[in-house]
């Protein structure tokens, strides 16, 4: 009703009112006169009636303009009503578009959340700590070794000594077992000394952390539970609090418990849960010498400190140990110390990684917009007559440009609906693809930072490939298109053009991802082929840790572990059971500094050093170690006979290059133990820290003999590896049972295959790789289809020219030529461009790469050569189409 | 004038004019002219307050208005009542009845108060 007014509401408002006032005091004036009054007199009393004049006029212009706004507000809305429903009728009219368009949005959408979701979990959200950019890791430097741990009396000094530092604190992760309440469970405990809660500065979910007051030699035994095994194990009881758990045997009172999203930086950085939190209670008094490092730690910087300011600072008190302790930090070891961010070193290194996905991510959302901006284009073509008709019908180019993104933003929301769908599912299947520790990683959710984004992310998708066509169509020229006489209109140059350079573009990015995606594959494939040195094939592990409760000495740990090999080794389908201190590609090993017999050790310089490890007998047969030369360790190498000792030939090779170290005898520890061992033979190289690194010297000690050295402490905690005839995971529950008839108070930890721990190592690379190829190929079906849609739109605008030449005589194979020789055209100049580009994004990969350069010539051929032949296939079909053309039909069309 | 008098006018402002209207469509002055006719002096409002509220009557559709040429052959803006007009004014009637009623007992009651008593 309110469209009949809008005419004259939408003159002047100023004017109408103005011109209804004058009318009522001119009516009034001229009664006054007709009465007989003085015509100035009556102009005067006609005023005097009215009132104040100026303000009447002013209310109502007000009231008549939010009356205008109102008005054009309904209708602009009606409009849009009036877009949606006619849009939904067009896309209605040509399904195959619409769901092809809104595939692609969904994909490309899609992907992007869920690439997003992680990047924002992992990378964007902060450190869950107070201030986290106040927080810095705190680390030694020495030859080698550039982010080194601490000795607890380097922490101590320290703390005692910078000045930069509000608080700090150190902390280490170690196991332990948790019985009496619930079945035996074996737990990550955190030692964290006095300060570490302080620095991070997060409060307990519930009762308290703890300080100085129980961190301290003979301190009370108390712990803080972490939120996971609060809520597994006492069902988030808050009666716990104030209650004792047996840890290791000992009671143990609990005082605390964290919230969910607490995690020490350890656990950020490398994956592990810690279970619970306990004072580390450590003792100055008791650990003579500085070399043992096994600390981690931070600090939170004082008001006013920089992290630049705190680094110096720590440099120049490590400069002050190493003039103080001569003994302990020799001239070669170029001992230093600095500081750097948590958050830097917390997430440095993911960094690039995160950066690698969304920049892929982010060319197939392009991909997919080229190709849905180039639909649209063709589409927009099959429209001129339609728009160009309701254009003459009196509809604005504005209107007509409206219409279009409407219907551009219709299939973005369409798109966007199905992406966060798909991003949905994609995350809900992330633990199945088994991706690699990622900090953070398990709090990636589907949450509003995720919805905001993919909404953004679709609006302005929306604007992206619906601009092109509507701009286009905004200029458009309306009687030329009229006047043309149906489909035989020859395509419009600079359209066609736009088109080429959009499918040239699409494949370009699409050459890049799959070069990427090649790269890394051939990373993958190389690193899969990598001999570590060991047999992974059935091969069992798990892992015990025995608590000194009730393995007070040597003598017990060794039997258990003597006794438990026997029987597992007894079970029908074992070929060796051994252990080890530390299971190669799962941790990390410890260095111990040795003296050659018969060689001095020149003034200021290391002594010779290798990793170490505890080896039971049969390990390396279990394992499956190749013995070079001498013998393994055998049952014989007990606690009461001579020290023996293995070294692999990194070792060998490095001390007595050309020599046979076998029956040499070597200080281990520099003279710390009671004696010397002798080397009975050498094994082959293990590669323990990762797959890519070249093998360290290790040398192997019979489990029996550590006392030899470490002074009577005997290390309780092993790996079990059981080699069996088939299936390892068969033998769990036997293993498990004759482990219970030795200790049943033991619980069992990291029980999996030694494949899996192989495969683990490689779970990075592999989920890079995956989301990588299924990146690429999304833009190759896209490229594809891109492809397609524009040779068969050429096809169908040219249907009368091929008409002509078939006329003429054309064969055709010769007109298939020609199609098919267009799509390879557009094929060969994206495929050089996304070479170029390749070549120079590939760099960006190089550290991601093992066993292939980043301009791999096998991957930087044969993927633009797919791709060609893809195109060409895409090519064929629309060529088909035009051979089909009946000369006599298309000519008749005219 | 005290302005809750003001606001009580604005009210009977409104069901005035929409009774006016009821008689035919009318020009503001025409509307002015005949409420001052029927109520003679009684009602004394400043006739620019007339508009406002005509135009406000018109933003809720109670009235609606047209161009039209007046009696003296003038252009002129013509108010009309709506159905929702009409409706309007006979909720407002009766309110004022009611309320008319309800006053008028309480000035005409001879029964005293009981704390009067």
């Amino acid at each position: 009703m309110w469209r009949r007014y809008l005419r004259f509401l939408g003159r002047d408002i100023g004017a109408d009112v103005e011109e209804e006032l004058r009318f009522h005091l001119e009516m009034r004036e001229r009664d006054y006169v007709a009465r007989g009054l003085d015509p100035r007199l009556a102009r005067e009393e006609a005023m005097r009636r009215f009132g104040d004049v100026e303000a009447v006029r002013r209310e109502v212009e007000e009231v008549d303009r939010s009356v205008y706004r109102t008005i054009r507000r309904r209708d602009w809305w009606d409009g849009i009503r009036q877009d949606v429903r006619y849009g939904i009728r067009t896309l209605g009219r040509s399904p195959g578009f619409t769901l092809v368009a809104v595939l692609t949005l969904g994909l490309g959408i899609g992907a992007t959340a869920a690439i997003f979701s992680i990047v924002n979990a992992v990378l964007l959200k902060p450190l869950p700590y107070e201030a986290p950019e106040r927080v810095v890791e705190v680390v030694n430097r020495w030859e080698g070794e550039p982010e080194g741990r601490l000795s607890p009396l380097e922490f101590f000094d320290y703390r005692e000594r910078l000045r930069s530092f509000e608080s700090m604190g150190a902390y280490a992760t170690g196991p332990a077992n948790l019985t009496g309440d619930a079945a035996p469970e074996r737990l990550e405990v955190g030692y964290l000394t006095d300060g570490v809660f302080q620095s991070l500065r997060v409060a307990p979910e519930l009762g308290r952390t703890f300080g100085a007051d129980e961190d301290r030699p003979g301190g009370e035994r108390v712990a803080v539970l972490g939120h996971g095994l609060w809520t597994r194990r006492y069902g988030g009881s808050e009666q716990i609090v104030g209650e004792s758990i047996q840890i290791n045997g000992r009671s143990t009172l609990v005082i605390g418990v964290m919230p969910a999203d607490f995690r020490i930086p350890a656990e950020l950085d490398n994956g592990t849960t810690v279970d619970l939190y306990m004072p580390f209670q450590l003792d100055r008094t008791t650990i003579p010498n500085r070399g043992s490092h096994f600390l981690l730690a931070l600090g939170r910087l004082a008001p006013g400190v920089g992290p630049q300011q705190a680094a110096m600072e720590i440099e120049r008190v490590a400069a002050e140990f190493v003039t103080e302790f001569p003994e302990d930090y020799s001239r070669d070891m170029q001992f230093g110390a600095s500081v750097r961010p948590l958050t830097e070193a917390v997430l440095g290194d993911v960094r690039p990684l995160m950066l690698l996905l969304a920049g892929a991510v982010a060319l197939v959302l392009l991909v997919a917009c080229t190709n849905v901006a180039n639909l649209l284009l063709v589409r927009a073509d099959g429209r001129r007559r339609e728009l160009a008709v309701r254009s003459a019908l009196g509809a604005s180019r504005a209107r007509v440009t409206r219409q279009l993104l409407v219907e551009s933003l219709m299939l973005a929301a369409a798109g966007g609906v199905l992406g966060v769908a798909l991003a949905t599912a994609a995350l809900w299947a992330l633990p199945l693809v088994q991706p690699p520790h990622l900090p953070r990683l398990s709090d990636v959710r589907m949450d509003w930072a995720v919805l905001a984004f993919a909404t953004g992310v679709s609006l302005a998708t929306a604007l992206l490939f619906g601009l092109v066509p509507a701009i286009q169509a905004a200029r458009g020229e309306v009687h030329p298109v009229l006047r043309e006489s149906g489909r035989t209109s020859t395509p419009d140059a600079r359209r066609s053009r736009m088109r080429g350079a959009l499918v040239v573009g699409e494949i370009a990015m699409a050459v890049v991802l799959l070069i990427g995606a090649g790269l890394l594959l051939r990373s993958l494939i190389a690193l899969n082929r990598v001999d570590p040195g060991f047999r992974t094939e059935n091969v069992l592990t798990m892992r015990v840790t025995l608590p000194s409760s009730d393995y007070p000495d040597d003598d017990g740990v060794v039997r258990f572990y003597r006794e438990s090999l026997d029987q597992i080794a007894a079970l029908p389908g074992v070929e060796a059971a051994g252990a080890v201190s530390n299971l190669p590609l799962a941790t990390s090993l410890g260095d111990l500094n040795f003296q050659i017999e018969g060689r001095e050790v020149p003034e200021g310089e290391t002594q010779a050093r290798a990793d170490y490890q505890a080896v039971t007998p049969d390990y390396f047969d279990a394992v499956g170690m190749r013995l070079v030369r001498g013998r393994g360790v055998e049952p014989s190498d007990d606690e009461n006979a001579p020290g023996a000792i293995v070294l692999n030939e990194a070792v060998a090779n490095r001390y007595w290059p050309g020599e046979d170290p076998i029956g040499v005898r070597l200080l281990l520890g520099a003279g710390a133990g009671p004696g010397w061992v002798t080397v009975v033979g050498i094994v082959a190289d293990v590669r323990h820290a990762s797959l890519t690194e070249p093998p360290n010297p290790e040398m192997y000690i019979p489990h029996a003999q550590f006392r030899h050295w470490s002074g009577g402490e005997p290390i309780r905690s092993l790996s079990f590896a059981v080699r069996t005839s088939g299936d390892p995971t068969a033998l769990v529950s036997g293993v498990r049972a004759e482990l219970r008839r030795v200790d049943p108070d033991l619980p069992l930890a990291e029980v999996r295959p030694l494949a899996e721990i192989r495969a683990d190592t490689v779970a990075q690379p592999r989920f890079i790789a995956f989301l990588l190829i299924s990146f690429a190929s999304l833009a190759l079906i896209l490229a594809a289809i891109g492809v397609y849609g524009t040779l068969a739109y050429l096809v169908a605008q040219r249907t009368g020219e091929i008409g002509v030449r078939m006329a003429l005589g054309a064969g055709a194979s010769g007109i298939a030529r020609m199609i098919v020789g267009q799509g390879i055209g557009l094929a060969l100049v994206g495929a050089a461009l996304g070479i170029a580009a390749a070549l120079g994004l590939a760099r960006l990969l190089e550290h991601l790469l093992f066993g292939v350069a980043t301009t791999d010539p096998f991957t930087f051929i044969a993927v633009p050569a797919t791709l060609v032949v893809v195109a060409a296939l895409a090519a064929y079909l629309p060529a088909r189409r035009a051979t089909r053309v009946d000369p006599l039909v298309a000519l008749r069309a005219d | 004038m005290p302005r809750n008098e003001l606001e009580l006018l604005r009210g009977t402002l409104d069901v005035l004019i929409l009774k006016t209207l009821s008689w035919g469509p009318a020009h503001g002055y025409a509307v002015a002219s005949w409420i001052e006719q029927v109520t003679g002096d009684a009602l004394r409002i400043e006739e620019g307050s007339l508009y406002p509220a005509l135009h406000r009557l018109e933003k809720r559709g109670l009235v609606r208005s047209e161009w039209g040429v007046s009696e003296n052959n003038r252009r002129a803006r013509f108010y009309e009542l709506t159905e929702m007009g009409r409706r309007e004014l006979a909720t407002g009637m009766s309110t004022w009845s009611a309320f008319v009623e309800a006053v008028g007992q309480v000035l005409n009651s001879a029964d005293r108060p009981a704390w009067a008593a």
